[in-house]
């Protein structure tokens, strides 16, 4: 009934019918194209991992890298934990890196005194860096971490900031800022959701490492 | 080694799990340390915490265990309510040369796995489990190149650089320890770079370390330290230890004590608070605060560490009790990191008297007048006098902010209402509040007035309240 009178009201406007219909089409033509280039611009835009520089590139040939111990800003347990193990294995995994063990920079800030948890000063960079013969440092904080349940469906959240540090000054050359969410993966369907915060965080690590390969940040990376 | 659960908090340990890994070692044709080994050698070398372990442990494992490779595996995350969820991680590391040299990790969601039809889909957890963890063995590489020969280690296993600041002249002391066998400790030589200086470390076999005592210089400055180990086996490579401030300059402060002024001078009355500015941005470790009357002598103090944004004064001893009224001095002492000191003093005085009224009524040509006055020199705030009858009706009220002050009150309204009240109210600029209550003012008027019109007359102390 409904559908008739709008019939009627258009049959009434005085435009011929096979006018509205290629009004329809151009019009569902011009929204295809608006949404087409909102997702193009949206691609453009999404220019994720973040990379800022603090010191011009070259930054040379380096192959031997400490990971320090990374803080957490979020509540999520042992966040800054889970994050340095995967980092660590996809580092190692990444390329020919002499990537020194975890134990040996956990006894290093015992012996300064240094929290995990505590950001270190230039000077204590450079001493690390030193005693454990490494020519980058790497370290970082969990900006955010969360992992909703909701039913059958996981929505994992990270946000991390991964800075690397020049062994023999201790000085910041770049930090790197990224943020993913399980949700971001879908292809079609529940095809390509990342159900796991532990998922979702190695594949940040796996993008923030390949942005270093591109920058050329890290050349002793073989095969991402 | 035992894996590490991270999702039981800080230091958990997953049993089921390590049994699992090392069963599924063995089924590939690896020979695996039993766990009570493993544990036993963890108890002798007082490792307490799961998940990684040092160099020299690493070495030690080599050593007394025979191991080639040591395998570390964290449970990064486990969900077991639905939908159920497991991440793992695991690091392998080769004991000759103490090199990660494979690492992985691996999650599975029960979400993650979906077949058509549902069809062979994971249910529980034990069941997403175990494909966690033969998913991450596929990816470990089945043989790894074994290196019999071991290679040079890390030089130091300990320094220690003390103090990080001082005076020109105090003493500063490094203690390195090396790792490797005794065999070898005291044939190497340790020699620190510090400045243009060279100081040899001395071998003392007690601590089995080497130690360095030299003065600091006279001039301020940072100076850097850096080690150099040489002889057996030693390269000579330069390790960058730290660096010490030398400090002989007294810190710039300044003290400001913030309460109501009179005369040039700070007046406390309920509390001051006392401001310390640092004219220069120096860290401070301590300061001391004490408390001096005029002859000296120190009636309080206190302390305490860093610099306080201010401090409080309410004009009390230790034991709580009120000092009298009079002058003191504040003397606030600080010390920098390297103990230079300064002691900066500041004047106070504790004035808690409240404004003394006097009053006199004299019968003038059938009037009364009516004087008030104020007996010491502070200014007031304000005052009111207000004049009742025996009914509470307010015949008449003054009020102003400075005495003295008189007023004529009308001999004929008085006797008509009976006795006459005087309240009067004053309060200084201190905060120092009296109130007054006077029952009979007429009362108050001498017998001969006529012998006393040049003379101050001194209110009585009858029917008057104190209430400050």
């Amino acid at each position: 009934m409904i559908f008739k009178r709008v019939t009627a009201a258009v049959a009434f406007s005085g435009l011929p019918r096979f006018l509205k219909r290629v009004g329809l089409v151009f019009s569902l033509l011009l929204m295809g194209q608006g949404i087409v280039a909102c997702v193009g611009l949206d691609l453009v835009k999404d220019k994720r991992p973040y990379l800022q520089e603090f010191s011009p590139a070259p930054y040379g040939v380096v192959c031997s890298v400490a990971v320090l111990p990374f803080s957490s800003k979020t509540g999520y347990n042992q966040a800054g934990r889970l994050f340095y193990r995967i980092f660590m294995g996809q580092l190692v995994q990444a390329g020919s890196w002499q990537v020194t063990l975890e134990g040996d920079i956990r006894k290093i800030y015992r012996q300064m005194h240094l929290a995990p948890w505590v950001k270190p000063t230039p000077e204590q960079i450079k001493i690390i860096a030193s005693r454990l013969g490494v020519e980058r440092v790497i370290g970082g904080e969990i900006l955010s971490m969360e992992e909703k349940v909701r039913g059958k469906a996981v929505e994992p959240k990270v946000e991390v900031r991964v800075c690397i540090y020049d062994g023999s000054t201790g000085k910041l050359l770049v930090a790197t800022i990224h943020r993913r969410e399980g949700e971001e993966y879908r292809k079609m369907l529940h095809f390509g959701l990342v159900n796991s915060i532990t998922g979702l965080s190695k594949i940040v690590v796996q993008e923030i490492l390949t942005l270093w390969e591109k920058k050329g940040l890290v050349p002793c990376l073989d095969v991402l | 080694m035992p894996i590490e659960d991270l999702s039981q908090g800080v230091n958990g340990y997953n049993q089921s799990l390590t049994v699992s890994l090392i069963t599924a070692l063995r089924q590939g044709g690896h020979t695996v340390l039993s766990e009570d080994a493993v544990i036993d050698f963890m108890v002798r070398n007082r490792i307490r915490w799961l998940g990684y372990l040092d160099s020299t442990n690493v070495v030690k494992l080599r050593e007394e265990l025979g191991v080639d490779f040591i395998l570390f595996g964290s449970v990064n995350q486990l969900r077991q309510k639905a939908p159920s969820a497991i991440g793992l991680s695991a690091m392998l590391i080769r004991t000759a040369d103490v090199r990660m040299i494979w690492a992985g990790s691996g999650e599975l969601c029960t979400v993650d796995v979906q077949h058509l039809l549902g069809l062979a889909e994971p249910q529980t957890f034990a069941d997403i489990e175990a494909m966690a963890l033969q998913r991450l063995l596929a990816a470990m590489p089945k043989s790894f190149t074994t290196i019999t020969s071991e290679q040079v280690q890390r030089l130091v296993d300990n320094v220690s650089l003390a103090p990080a600041v001082l005076r020109p002249g105090g003493l500063v002391t490094c203690r390195v320890k090396l790792f490797g066998s005794p065999a070898v400790f005291g044939k190497r030589k340790v020699m620190l770079s510090v400045g243009t200086r060279e100081v040899e470390a001395v071998f003392r076999e007690d601590a089995e370390l080497y130690e360095a005592v030299w003065r600091a210089p006279d001039n301020d400055g940072r100076y850097s330290v850096t080690l150099n180990v040489s002889g057996a086996g030693a390269d000579g490579e330069n390790i960058f230890v730290g660096s010490y401030l030398v400090d002989g300059t007294v810190p710039q402060l300044s003290l400001q004590v913030l309460g109501p002024k009179f005369k040039d001078r700070v007046v406390l009355r309920d509390k001051v608070y006392i401001v310390p500015i640092l004219l220069d941005s120096e860290l401070i470790s301590h300061w001391k605060m004490t408390i001096l009357d005029k002859d000296g002598v120190v009636l309080m103090a206190d302390h305490g560490n860093g610099m306080p944004e201010r401090l409080v004064w309410h004009g009390k001893l230790a034991d709580g009790h009120f000092v009298p009224d009079g002058d003191y001095t504040i003397e606030l002492s600080a010390w920098d990191r390297a103990e230079n000191e300064v002691t900066v003093p500041a004047q106070v005085q504790v004035f808690r008297r409240a404004p003394e009224l006097e009053i006199a009524v004299e019968l003038q040509d059938k009037d009364f007048v009516i004087d008030l006055r104020h007996g010491n020199d502070v200014p007031l705030s304000y005052w009111r006098a207000e004049i009742l009858s025996q009914d509470g009706v307010v015949i008449r009220e003054a009020t102003g902010d400075r005495l003295p002050y008189s007023f004529i009150l009308s001999s004929t309204s008085g006797q008509n209402q009976g006795k006459l009240r005087l309240v009067l109210v004053a309060q200084d600029i201190f905060g120092g509040k009296i109130t007054r209550k006077f029952e009979d003012l007429l009362g108050m008027i001498p017998q001969d007035s006529s012998d006393q019109v040049e003379e101050e007359v001194i209110a009585p102390e009858v029917g008057g309240i104190d209430d400050f």
